[in-house]
């Protein structure tokens, strides 16, 4: 028989594996949109068999994170990492848990940043286009952006400059772009000097 | 020279399968090996994050054959003799001048996206989603080449000839990148590839032709067996001085 649902472990479980950051960017997984599914089951000891999501029982053979993760790219050197980041977020809370990672190989765009993420990202200077491809310099919200190279210094960045404020400016790059449109909207302050 | 294989075993109705990864797996090593050797920074970023593309969709094809387990993977990639290595003879040219760079690239990454957009049509599924994701990435290097070929090109009738001399040599290379063992098995139509295998000829000679570069009927291919040895040998280097400890 399985005990009443401890949600709080659950909940903490899913904000442990919200927490864990990109290895490459100063972002969680879920506000750079990688994170698909979390799903969170006991095992019965008995037969293995899993209950129903989103319960658990301390009394079981233990609970069971499944977890549905997609890459920015097919290449990805952080892949492995984060995958043993995940693993360990669950590890900190429960170390009995089990953690099933799938990398799903549905598309990845930069349309699955959440706003969140778009802050911390302008906050270092990566620049997020909008759903059009237009790009506004993240320090100073000008769309005097020149791109330099689409491939920049990995693979999810394109490398560009603000010929207004004259910094150097990262845009987060979408498989498949293969070049940016300037903004023609009034200058788009997301930078948020407030944090630390 | 057959030291360790520690491989597992590919079922015969998964080569196909292993060839695409390989010769991603072939351009990605190369690519990522000469990165650093381009003409301008900008054009090093661009060679190493399209082998990291390249590296990423053998990884993915991978998958396809051995399953997610990042140790099987490991071992499928390095742990071959040279002669299990299935990547086609353009994939294998190991390039060590920018006209040669750019024109086996521009050969492989477009024909490279025409038979992805006959594999994406797949029956099976799975291959299918690995293929339409790494479409998406395609469309950088097949614009990458596109435009490089166009500057070389235009940098006068020194450029061209040597576009005109490496093309001689890989053209007749080409052909192999549609051709597999057993399309069915890839869920796709033998029909399918060859038209695949048409278009992209027609419309590359027309690109060639643009750029004053004439392209030859399909003559007898370069021998390869060396640039293979040498990649595998460089692929394998670290997996055989420390076995089992990375």
């Amino acid at each position: 028989m399985t005990m009443a649902a401890p949600t709080s472990r659950v909940q903490e479980i899913r904000e442990a594996v919200g927490r864990v950051e990109d290895p490459e960017l100063p972002i969680t997984i879920k506000d750079l949109g990688m994170v698909r599914s979390i799903s969170i089951n006991t095992r019965d000891s008995s037969d293995g068999s899993d209950e129903s999501s989103d319960s658990t029982s301390e009394s079981a053979g233990g609970v069971v994170v499944d977890v549905a993760l997609v890459v920015t790219y097919s290449g990805c050197p952080a892949q492995y990492f984060i995958e043993r980041d995940v693993k360990a977020a669950v590890a900190d809370i429960d170390s009995n848990a089990t953690v099933n990672i799938v990398w799903e190989s549905t598309p990845w765009s930069t349309a699955d940043v959440t706003d969140a993420g778009r802050v911390d990202l302008a906050d270092v200077g990566v620049a997020v286009p909008s759903p059009t491809g237009h790009v506004n310099c993240p320090y100073c919200g000008s769309n005097a952006i020149e791109v330099d190279s689409i491939a920049g210094s990995s693979l999810c960045r394109s490398l560009a400059f603000c010929t207004d404020c004259r910094n150097t400016v990262d845009i987060l790059k979408a498989p498949g772009t293969t070049g940016y449109a300037r903004s023609e909207t009034s200058p788009v302050r997301l930078i948020s000097r407030t944090k630390k | 020279m057959t030291t360790q294989t520690q491989a597992p075993v590919v079922a015969t109705n998964k080569l196909d399968l292993l060839r695409l990864a390989d010769d991603e797996l072939f351009v990605g090593h190369i690519l990522t090996s000469i990165a650093g050797f381009g003409p301008e920074l900008e054009i090093n970023l661009a060679l190493s994050s399209i082998g990291q593309d390249e590296l990423g969709h053998a990884r993915n094809y991978c998958t396809l054959i051995v399953g997610t387990d990042r140790d099987s993977i490991n071992e499928l990639i390095f742990g071959r003799d040279t002669d299990g290595y299935r990547a086609s003879q353009l994939a294998t040219v190991y390039t060590e001048d920018w006209s040669d760079a750019v024109v086996k690239h521009f050969l492989y990454d477009t024909a490279d996206a025409a038979r992805m957009t006959a594999l994406g049509e797949s029956t099976d599924a799975e291959l299918a989603a690995v293929v339409d994701k790494a479409k998406m990435e395609e469309l950088f290097h097949v614009d990458f080449w596109t435009t490089w070929l166009a500057k070389t090109a235009a940098a006068g009738p020194d450029s061209v000839a040597r576009i005109q001399s490496s093309l001689e040599r890989f053209w007749p290379m080409t052909k192999e990148l549609f051709e597999f063992e057993d399309p069915a098995a890839l869920g796709v139509e033998p029909a399918r590839l060859a038209a695949a295998y048409e278009d992209w000829s027609a419309a590359t000679i027309e690109a060639f032709e643009q750029h004053g570069v004439t392209v030859q009927p399909l003559g007898t291919p370069v021998d390869v067996r060396q640039d293979r040895q040498r990649i595998v040998d460089e692929l394998q280097f670290v997996y055989r001085e420390a076995p089992g400890s990375w």
